[in-house]
């Protein structure tokens, strides 16, 4: 049995609830159930993945920038996604480079990259005798106006509980997208969620040059009193925007095939294979600027 | 060159009727008059209409016939199934007025009838690749929550399908949902599903009569690809006032019917029609503490009406409106529906020729509410189009019957419009209106070559202007969208500006022919072979890029970026009747080529998109397959089993490598058995059994991690299946004493009576809730998704 959890604007969402709406008042209609070992399904290939990016964010100056590398398996796995720790990792903004050193696991760190707002930064990385390129673009991001947090009551799509919400004035004139991150303690909070793809992501195309107050960066992140609430805004590229979205979209998308449900589809790179188009790798390499505030619940 | 040939083969076709006309012109008369009803006045539509031999007609759309024939005596024999026929001999030495009322056949003969062909009609017409469905076959059927719903009455019949069993709208021979033309009393409906898709806009007491049109589309029909499917309402009883109403779980339907300007005999000149249903889930939430602001119901109204102004001319109008309404408090709330008008006049000059001319106006519109804290707006959407479409049928003689016209189409399309509520910071703003023009002109010829062989050909010349006012965005290398073949992915080309064009002037134009031909042979009186070729052009295009329409989905013209979609169907038909036409088989094999396909990008956004055209990919289709219809029309036991073997295939630069794949549509077997038991006086049983293969569903091909979530990688569209379809419904109906005082029924039904959970689709996910808590937990798992577990439903009906 499912039942609406968490619904977002999107058709998709209210529509799956609203069949289910229908139906649970007459009969115990629309019913899940998990086929995991019924199928099998293995995998094609196996894809590169690159994950990661350039920050430009002046609360962490000395930041290291790291990218991780792994490789795609089969999706009913039970495995870890196995590390990629051979590859030549580098970017370079024209003028300058800079190499990656692998660290553990697959992730690569560079230091000492000072991104500046416009800055473009193309990728290269070697591995088993593939050249994969990529690159991304620094752009501005406003700054938060104020982070503050309250106690809220329940709602159809949020348990009671505390929230963070913030204001921002949006640049007038430029499209402007945006990204937020939450982070709870130091961590990074994300659960897969029909809302995220217009919750985590934004896009100012209908509130352009407008004063956006009692945003909500996360509505899934549960906060303690006590709890220190990073939110990061992230300004970036368009690209990167219709990645996120597609990915957010593909990553809470229940499977209800009433309507509202895109047909399943790769979600392509900004990095490609140069040596063998078509073993293209999945996964993006950003830049961005991060403004960032914190706040702790008292 | 173009215009060349499209004058040649208009020149050969008025020569070829002409001549036909010509040579075979000596001194008929003609006999000509309506049929209908006689209890209620209502005209029946296809009641045959035999001389003798080869000789005979059928009544068209208003139950007029007309047919020449030379001097002398003749015994007219008028048939209609579930009527008894009748006879008369004539002395046809003038010209002669024959109007035929008709009587159902007294059904204490403990028979059912359940189709509405006439004897031998579907041997011997040219007709093929279409079906009529009775009203009365639809009523009897199992229905989902009591609701008899005519567009799942038509996913019994062989080539019609359905995504799932939720789904709105449905599949013809491996077409898409938005390749259906749906007319309601001539009017097009948009969106023709209430509730997400679970049922129909057709409120079934008010229709009369159901066609769909799978393939050997006449030239009097165009603008879609796969079917039409012309719904007709009820004219309204012109000879006394009745009433009915139904009571369902879901909803309650009314309907009452009266003539008007009654003659001294008592028959109306006028009658109408007037009918209402409204579903009351919204009731029940009310009840609830938690639900009761929620909203979620439909309601729609239906309205028929015809005045006879003289014993020639007649005039009728009707009206459909339709409106769903939801709403989640702090969410979202979203009404929309169809509304349609229809004005028509029909007139018959002198015996041989009938004229109709039909004025209407059809529009679909919804509105979006979000009422998310933050960013609260109001969201509306329409589309509305102005028809008009006057048309002649000229009774040329017994062997040819001419059909002329024209299919005028004024459409304006509103994208979208923002506004803000709550004070939010959202902005007021309009995407740019699109208005085009689409005009059809076609002629078409019924003749009779020889008593085995007779033709249908026909041409349709169809136009269609993109029209002003509007700014058309311009691009780098003269397109919004290329195509990469080496990285198999589109990239957006640069806008380079905007060019204005003024009001009314043309920013696009295609046109095309569309020849239509059907072929029918007879073997002998009770077998046949048929042939048919259409082509069909398709000018506005569904902008949707789910496996089933939504409310939400948004029609586009064709433009500079978006290119007309067609298709060429050929197909070949095998029809005989045995056992005294107890048994109706046929047998028909297609096949479907579709060029300019359109389909939409990986990952593209539809919904808030001014931009749509940066968002199509085009390509091509394909579609095959065998069709095997066998019905028992008479007798306790009536029914019919359908058999459709088939194939939809569609081929688009970058889905699935550029390799055809099945569409969503492709099912290879699919088995209905309908079957309908006529147990007593009181008691008429019916049930079906549907088997389907499983549907395609696409496969992850690997999964990786990106900013914290579980992303599963795809390569092959729909490379995987769904486990088989199968599903068993039942129903019940018991009819009231003859001596009751108060003529009401009860109707029982129970959908998927074994409670099987057929797979409407397998998804995949990560798991994302550890008991109460919602963690991104690493773990992926595959799910199966059912809609209908056993359904038992009951609804009374009664009539006054």
């Amino acid at each position: 049995m499912f039942f609406f959890i968490q619904i977002d604007l999107k058709l998709l969402q209210w529509v799956s609830t609203a069949v289910l709406f229908t139906t649970l008042f007459f009969t115990t209609l629309g019913c899940e159930k998990v086929v995991t070992d019924d199928l099998n399904i293995g995998q094609s290939e196996s894809r590169l993945v690159i994950e990661g990016g350039i920050e430009r964010n002046p609360s962490r100056p000395q930041q290291v920038q790291r990218i991780r590398l792994s490789q795609t398996i089969p999706y009913l796995s039970k495995e870890r996604a196995q590390a990629v720790t051979t590859a030549l990792v580098s970017v370079s903004d024209g003028t300058q480079s800079w190499k990656f050193q692998h660290t553990s696991n697959g992730w690569y760190e560079v230091e000492g990259i000072i991104p500046t707002v416009n800055q473009t930064f193309k990728l290269t990385i070697l591995w088993k005798g593939d050249t994969y390129q990529g690159q991304s673009q620094v752009l501005a991001v406003p700054q938060i106006d104020s982070l503050y947090y309250a106690y809220e009551a329940e709602t159809s799509i949020t348990d009671e509980g505390y929230f963070v919400r913030l204001d921002i004035q949006d640049p007038p004139g430029i499209a402007n997208y945006y990204f937020f991150r939450v982070l709870v303690n130091d961590t990074v909070f994300v659960v897969p969620d029909r809302g995220n793809n217009r919750t985590l992501v934004l896009s100012d195309a209908f509130f352009d040059g407008k004063r956006s107050t009692r945003v909500n960066p996360n509505e899934e992140v549960r906060i303690k009193l006590g709890d220190k609430v990073t939110v990061q805004q992230l300004g970036i590229p368009r690209g990167y925007f219709d990645y996120l979205y597609q990915l957010f979209t593909q990553t809470g998308n229940q499977g209800l095939s009433v309507v509202g449900n895109p047909p399943p589809a790769p979600i392509r790179s900004n990095v490609f294979n140069t040596t063998r188009p078509t073993q293209y790798p999945v996964g993006y390499f950003y830049a961005a600027d991060v403004n960032e505030k914190s706040i702790i619940i008292k | 060159m173009r215009d060349l040939l499209l004058s040649k083969a208009s020149t050969l076709m008025v020569l070829l009727m002409l001549g036909s006309s010509l040579v075979l012109a000596q001194r008929n008369f003609t006999v000509s008059g309506y049929i209908k009803e006689k209890s209620s006045g209502e005209s029946l539509i296809g009641a045959t209409l035999s001389a003798g031999g080869t000789l005979g007609t059928s009544s068209n759309e208003y139950g007029f016939y007309s047919l020449s024939l030379p001097p002398g005596n003749y015994r007219l024999v008028f048939n209609y199934l579930g009527f008894t026929s009748f006879e008369q001999i004539i002395d046809l030495n003038a010209n002669l007025t024959l109007n035929v009322d008709m009587v159902a056949t007294a059904t204490d003969l403990q028979e059912v009838v359940i189709n509405a062909s006439p004897k031998n009609e579907q041997v011997q017409s040219t007709e093929m690749g279409n079906k009529t469905i009775a009203i009365a076959t639809v009523k009897k059927l199992p229905a989902v929550i009591g609701e008899p719903d005519v567009l799942r009455a038509i996913q019994l019949l062989p080539g019609v399908s359905n995504t799932n069993e939720a789904a709105s709208g449905f599949n013809v021979r491996g077409g898409g949902a938005d390749q259906n033309l749906i007319l309601l009393d001539e009017a097009t409906i948009y969106n023709a599903t209430h509730l997400f898709g679970l049922f129909s806009v057709f409120n079934a007491d008010a229709i009369k009569d159901v066609k769909l049109y799978k393939g050997g589309i006449p030239a009097t029909y165009g603008g879609r690809l796969s079917s039409v499917l012309d719904v007709r309402q009820r004219e309204g009883n012109n000879r006394e006032f009745k009433g009915e109403a139904g009571i369902g779980l879901i909803s309650s339907r009314l309907l009452v019917e009266a003539p008007f300007a009654r003659k001294p005999n008592g028959e109306g000149r006028g009658s109408f029609m007037l009918a209402g249903r409204r579903s009351y889930l919204d009731l029940f939430t009310k009840l609830s503490k938690s639900f009761r602001d929620n909203k979620l119901y439909f309601y729609d109204l239906n309205l028929k009406s015809n005045f006879a102004l003289n014993e020639n001319n007649r005039l009728y109008l009707s009206g459909y409106f339709g409106r769903d309404n939801f709403k989640l408090p702090s969410l979202v709330a979203a009404q929309w529906g169809n509304a349609s008008g229809t004005l028509r006049w029909t007139s018959n000059w002198g015996k041989k020729l009938f004229f109709q001319t039909s004025a209407i106006a059809s529009r679909y519109d919804y509105n979006l509410d979000n009422l998310r804290s933050g960013y609260e707006f109001s969201w509306k959407s329409d589309i509305a189009n102005f028809n008009l479409r006057p048309r002649a049928t000229w009774y040329v003689n017994a062997k040819n019957t001419i059909k002329f016209g024209a299919d005028a189409l004024a459409y304006t399309f509103r994208p979208g419009q923002i506004s803000p509520l709550n004070n939010s910071p959202i902005r007021t703003k309009t995407f740019a209106e699109n208005r085009a023009f689409e005009l059809g002109l076609y002629l078409d010829n019924e003749q009779k070559i020889s008593s085995s062989l007779a033709i249908q050909y026909g041409l349709r010349w169809s136009n269609f202007f993109r029209l002003g006012a509007e700014y058309i965005r311009q691009y780098e290398l003269g397109a919004p969208l290329r195509f990469d073949a080496l990285q198999n992915l589109y990239f957006r080309n640069a806008q380079t500006g905007l060019k204005a064009y003024k009001n009314n002037e043309v920013i696009s134009q295609n046109n095309a022919l569309e020849p239509r031909f059907s072929l029918r042979y007879l073997l002998n009186e009770r077998n046949s072979i048929k042939l048919g070729y259409n082509k069909m052009y398709q000018y506005i295009h569904l902008i949707s890029n789910t496996t089933s329409p939504t409310p939400l989905d948004i029609w586009t013209p064709s433009g500079p970026y978006i290119s007309p979609q067609n298709a060429d169907q050929l197909a070949l038909g095998y029809f005989t009747n045995t056992a005294n036409n107890a048994y109706e088989i046929s047998f028909e094999v297609y096949f479907k080529d579709i060029n300019n396909l359109t389909d939409f990008v990986d990952g593209a956004d539809l919904l808030f998109n001014e931009n749509i055209e940066a968002q199509v990919a085009k390509g091509n289709g394909r579609a095959y397959g065998a069709e095997l219809q066998i019905n028992k029309n008479v007798g306790k036991l009536t029914g019919w089993l359908s058999y459709t073997l088939s194939r939809s295939q569609g081929k688009i630069p970058g889905v699935n490598n550029g390799n055809w794949y099945a569409t969503n549509s492709d099912q290879l077997h699919q088995l209905n058995l309908v079957g309908f038991y006529k147990l007593s006086k009181r008691w008429d049983l019916g049930g079906n059994f549907i088997f389907g293969s499983g549907r395609p569903v696409t496969y992850p091909s690997g999964k990786y991690t990106s900013n914290g979530l579980v992303v599963a990688d795809f390569s092959l569209r729909n490379g995987g299946r769904l486990p088989a379809y199968h599903r068993l419904d039942l129903s019940a109906t018991l009819h009231p004493k003859a001596s009751a005082k108060r003529q009401g029924e009860w109707v029982f039904s129970v959908i998927n009576v074994y409670n099987r959970l057929n797979a409407a689709s397998i998804f995949f996910r990560e798991i994302s809730e550890v008991g109460d808590l919602e963690i991104a937990t690493g773990t992926t798992e595959a799910v199966k998704t059912a809609f209908f577990p056993i359904i038992p439903s009951v609804s009374y009906n009664f009539k006054f």
